[in-house]
């Protein structure tokens, strides 16, 4: 499977009224993208902003965020959500690098929202702690329309609190529509200039006597090539699907910290960093990924069971596994550790520390075998935040008081990407 | 430039007064380093001095604690010091709590920082260790010089007020405080470099190393179910409809209790499950899945437990820090203890 990436570098991104592309400049035509977003009934309303990096902004209610990506023919991007069903990670991707779409919205009827707020400062040291901090965003603030917002309708009903109504699942997957329609419809413009740069990804037989590693991927509010994971056993996927779109994000009550965005998926740190190191220092032999089980422990066993299985398939003998975070998903992601251990499979696990005090040990669940963790930072902690000039995306915080505009004292869990354990940014934390 | 004030804690062998036969000695103090305080001020160098070593007799201060502790905190406050040092104790108990009293002492009311040194496995460690910076020496005397080089270089630091590196450089016990920093590298690097070390079999180092949480002993089996009164508690979020008290999904502060008075089952109309970190949808349908009024009404009618309760507490489990939780647990207790509860049933989700 070889995937060839052109990347194009996208130095500035403006809205005017025609969608052309010279001089590093990508300029979007405004009517032609508000119309193709609000083709759908979802939406009453669309705003389009353009921020840069140093910007006094700050984004709330971020929902989900993507990297403009293109397949052209027989190639399909974002299937299901985009494009067909196909088989992405291979053929040809177009990519814009410097650039990023970002989805925000106020919550519909029935959409759970305790763990949904997400902020992206364009200016101090938040900016430093998000991926797009330093990249030009196109956000895209979504206005649902009526429908959406009617709580006495049947399905705005919360059945189960923590993926809310079936109306609020539904919009959730609307927006990312959006997201990745506009992400593609910008890299199709670029699409058809010169590339900057060309990179592959082709997993070539490695020499023999190097590690031959797994990466156990938990996923929580996502899902692959459209489908939710949720009751299905582990299974296979290539990294370069992973790293092509057939991973996104659905659910945005998931703490922003270490919500793997569809962004994270695209640009995933572990993967971009055991394909680095395939055939120098190790063999990447694949990455197995299953659900954030339901709350019976049997299921619990059975996918830690049914992984640990596929990696002995793989011939592992190590292997990296990440926490999508909560509690329910720490048991089967530490029973994994233990399996994997007792296998012969030497394990490194990643994980966000998302409870308590900085007293409190921060475990939900482990087993003794857990002695590998690399820390991606407890997000209990407050980063200080300045004021600023401009908020998008929404009025209010969800559950924070106060103006979002003005300085803020917030937690980490707030920033998105920040922690995610997909590995990509630099936060640990240490004991003092 | 003036020099930092130091006064010196220790028990009346280091101040030279005498051993075991002198241990009841009245706290005392004296101009100046004495003994051991000499090695201090030498390893505090040009910048501070040991204005007073204050001492006290270690079975005195065993024997009247509060009292001790009083009258050493205010010899040591007399003399206006920037940082107190106490001990080290080494592997010595009665001292060593004595060096932990004080040195807390210090902090909370003087507010002033302190610094202590024992061994790792001295038994004071354990209730000071959290709240005081501890450096780790060895079990005996034998460890005084290179003990009392890493304090005072420690305590220079936080009398300072200069930001301390991580405990194994700086030489003392982890407090257990856990602190989000940014790294060299991204955590993709470390994990896949860690990975690597450790199959090549390399000594690695965790970033987050494992808790060891207190185990609770079972308490004695209740005597007679048949007459018991039993109590509900749960973890799992079970509410009246609507939420009144405004109980948090996740991360909670506060509990909430709420009457079953005259409830034979719960009902899906009258309660719900505002929990955040499970599937509701079967708890909501039937709220009695969480909190078993129904079945605990039978056994009351068929006389297999003697009542139960007409109110039950609850809180939501999800993201309840430790801290909170032990509190809650502290709180509930003393009002099932007050109310002559003999067995809690308590349900998580």
């Amino acid at each position: 499977m070889k995937l060839e990436v052109r990347t194009t570098a996208v130095r500035d991104m403006r809205l005017s009224g025609a969608t052309r592309f010279a001089g590093g400049v990508l300029e979007i035509d405004r009517g032609e993208l508000r119309k193709l977003i609000l083709e759908d009934s979802a939406f009453a309303d669309v705003t389009l902003d353009v921020v840069r990096p140093g910007d006094s902004v700050r984004i709330i209610h971020v929902m989900d965020a993507a990297e403009p990506r293109f397949k052209p023919d027989p190639g399909s991007s974002f299937p299901t959500f985009v494009g067909p069903p196909r088989t992405v990670g291979e053929g040809v991707t177009h990519r814009l690098s410097g650039v990023a779409v970002l989805t925000a919205s106020e919550a519909v009827a029935g959409e759970p929202t305790y763990w949904r707020e997400a902020v992206v400062d364009m200016t101090g040291p938040g900016a430093a702690l998000t991926a797009f901090g330093a990249t030009t965003n196109l956000v895209l603030t979504l206005r649902p329309s009526a429908s959406f917002l009617d709580t006495s309708r049947p399905d705005a009903t919360i059945e189960n609190i923590m993926v809310g109504s079936s109306l609020a699942q539904r919009y959730n997957r609307s927006v990312r529509v959006a997201e990745l329609k506009t992400a593609a419809y910008l890299a199709r413009t670029v699409g058809e200039f010169e590339a900057d740069q060309i990179k592959t990804y082709e997993l070539t037989p490695a020499p023999a006597g190097l590690p031959r590693v797994v990466y156990f991927y938990q996923l929580s509010g996502a899902t692959v090539y459209g489908e939710p994971m949720d009751g299905m056993l582990p299974t296979l996927i290539h990294p370069n699907e992973v790293l092509d779109g057939a991973i996104v994000n659905v659910r945005s009550n998931v703490h922003a910290s270490n919500r793997t965005s569809t962004h994270a998926n695209q640009h995933h740190g572990l993967i971009e960093e055991l394909y680095a190191r395939h055939g120098r220092d190790l063999d990447f032999r694949g990455v197995i990924v299953y659900p954030a089980a339901s709350d019976d422990i049997n299921e619990k066993e059975l996918l830690a069971e049914y992984a640990v299985k596929l990696a002995r398939m793989l011939g592992a003998d190590a292997a990296c596994a990440s926490y999508a975070g909560g509690g329910h998903p720490a048991v089967e992601f530490m029973l994994i550790c233990r399996k994997s251990e007792r296998a012969g499979i030497r394990t490194v696990l990643v994980m966000p520390e998302i409870y308590g005090t900085p007293d409190d040990p921060g475990f939900v669940y482990f087993v003794p075998e857990a002695e590998r963790i690399v820390s991606t930072g407890r997000t209990t902690q407050v980063a200080e935040l300045p004021a600023v000039e401009r908020v998008i995306g929404g009025d209010a915080f969800f559950d924070v008081p106060g103006p979002p505009g003005a300085g803020q004292h917030l937690l980490y869990r707030y920033l998105l990407g920040c922690g995610t354990s997909a590995g990509n940014g630099r936060l640990t934390a240490r004991t003092y | 430039m003036t020099k930092l004030r130091v006064v010196h804690y220790v028990n009346q062998f280091f101040a030279g007064i005498g051993g075991e036969d002198r241990a009841s000695e009245a706290p005392d103090v004296r101009a100046g380093a004495v003994g051991p305080g000499q090695l201090l001020e030498r390893a505090l160098g040009a910048s501070a001095e040991v204005v007073a070593t204050v001492h006290c007799g270690d079975d005195f201060f065993a024997e009247h604690e509060d009292e001790a502790a009083a009258t050493v905190l205010d010899l040591i406050a007399r003399h206006q010091p920037d940082l107190i040092v106490a001990g080290p104790a080494f592997n010595a108990g009665r001292y060593g709590f004595a060096c932990g009293r004080v040195c807390r002492a210090v902090e909370e009311t003087l507010k002033i920082p302190a610094v202590t040194g024992m061994y790792p496995d001295n038994p004071a460690v354990e209730l000071y260790r959290p709240s005081l910076y501890i450096v780790a020496s060895g079990p005996n005397a034998m460890s005084m010089p290179a003990t009392l080089e890493r304090m005072a270089a420690l305590g220079l630091k936080r009398a300072r007020g200069e930001r301390l590196g991580e405990p194994r450089e700086e030489g003392y016990l982890a407090r257990g405080m856990r602190f989000t920093e940014v790294a060299s590298d991204s955590a993709a690097r470390r994990a896949v470099d860690m990975l690597l070390a450790s199959v090549r079999g390399e000594a690695v180092l965790t970033e987050w190393p494992l808790p060891d949480y207190d185990r609770v002993p079972p308490p004695t089996p209740i005597k007679d179910i048949r007459r018991a009164t039993i109590a509900l508690v749960t973890s799992g979020g079970i509410v009246p409809k609507g939420n009144p008290d405004r109980i948090e999904s996740t991360y909670a502060t506060k509990w909430k209790k709420y009457s079953l008075a005259g409830i034979k089952a719960l009902t899906s109309d009258g309660w719900q499950s505002i929990h955040g970190g499970y599937d509701t949808t079967r708890a909501n349908e039937d709220p009695n899945r969480v909190l078993p009024v129904d079945v605990l009404r039978d056994l009351e009618a068929e006389g297999a437990i003697g009542r139960l309760l007409d109110q039950y507490w609850v809180f939501v489990g999800s993201g309840a820090s430790t801290t909170n939780a032990r509190r809650f647990a502290e709180q509930m207790a003393d009002e099932l203890r007050d109310l002559s509860v003999e067995g809690v049933i308590f349900t998580a989700t």
